[in-house]
């Protein structure tokens, strides 16, 4: 029980004689029993809770969301970010096209030196 | 001992339902939810309204799993969620009715208690009396600032100590027992004429 005097724990002074009464006094209180069906309600308010939130909310779920994020940085990556080999064809693809225009352009202006 | 054993277990369970364990929340649920409904129960001192307050606390707890680390007591910080939910409710309802009436609960009370001493059979002189005395000590708790209520009923009834009493209202120890000693002192002076 508390006391705000100083003493030993075998010392009962008058203020812990007046804050046992309130103490047993307040024994009195009781509190009901829960409702039987308190679990079931419980458990529907959070179904309908999960039911609510959108699908991709599962995969912020910590113990997956790393390998998650990792999942789509590395799809990203593989659509986005072309590779060495991409970029190589896509220059010779250029280099051919512009050849194949210069040596049109020289077939057209030689007629015209004849 | 058994007490730290039993938050390390709490503790353990939640980063349990953390992980996508939902046994883990059942067994939360079965340990705490009377003390928690208890605990709102004499806070708002309405039986339906602590009913739903809990729910809004164990709900608050599930959603709570994914970002939950075990840095206080799962006691504390359980009551901590209950002593804010029933605070907002009881300025809520302070706000919106004005000073509650008690009459609801009281009667919704007295129910309780005729069924609780209905084997004993008491006197209808004794019925009368034990009804008066509990009512004098609702009162005497509800007319406490809303924060030395909850100390107290969390000191008095749910066996919190200090440490845990000042985690959950943000104090320091010291503050929480002067809280409690001025809470009782004024429990003693409404109640000093049952003595």
């Amino acid at each position: 029980m508390i006391c705000p005097n100083e003493h030993g724990p075998d010392v009962e002074c008058a203020d812990c004689r007046g804050f046992a009464a309130v103490w047993d006094r307040l024994d009195e209180f009781a509190a009901p029993e829960v409702s039987p069906g308190f679990d079931a309600r419980l458990y529907a308010r959070i179904a309908a809770e999960e039911a609510r939130r959108p699908w991709w909310y599962r995969l912020l779920w910590p113990p997956i969301a790393p390998v998650v994020a990792i999942a789509v940085a590395a799809v990203i990556m593989f659509v986005h970010v072309p590779t060495r080999g991409d970029v190589t064809k896509q220059v010779n693809k250029t280099d051919i096209e512009q050849v194949a225009q210069a040596v049109d352009d020289l077939d057209l202006l030689t007629p015209i030196d004849k | 001992m058994e007490a730290v054993v039993a938050l390390e277990r709490d503790a353990q369970l939640m980063l349990r339902v953390r992980e996508g364990d939902d046994t883990s929340f059942a067994l939360l649920l079965e340990r705490h939810r009377g003390p928690v409904v208890h605990f709102l129960y004499r806070m708002v001192q309405n039986q339906a309204v602590s009913e739903e307050l809990a729910q809004e606390v164990f709900l608050r707890v599930y959603r709570s799993r994914e970002t939950y680390e075990p840095t206080a007591k799962f006691t504390t910080w359980l009551f901590r969620i209950a002593t804010h939910v029933a605070l907002n409710s009881i300025r809520d309802r302070k706000k919106e009715k004005g000073h509650e009436s008690l009459s609801d609960s009281n009667d919704e009370m007295l129910g309780g208690l005729e069924r609780q001493v209905a084997d004993r059979q008491p006197t209808i002189e004794q019925e009368m009396v034990h009804k008066v005395k509990l009512r004098e000590v609702r009162q005497a708790i509800e007319a406490l600032p809303a924060k030395q209520r909850a100390a107290v009923l969390m000191h008095k009834y749910e066996g919190l100590d200090y440490a845990q009493i000042a985690g959950v209202l943000s104090c320091s120890e010291s503050a929480i027992k002067s809280l409690l000693f001025r809470a009782y002192e004024a429990l003693r002076d409404r109640l000093a004429h049952m003595a």
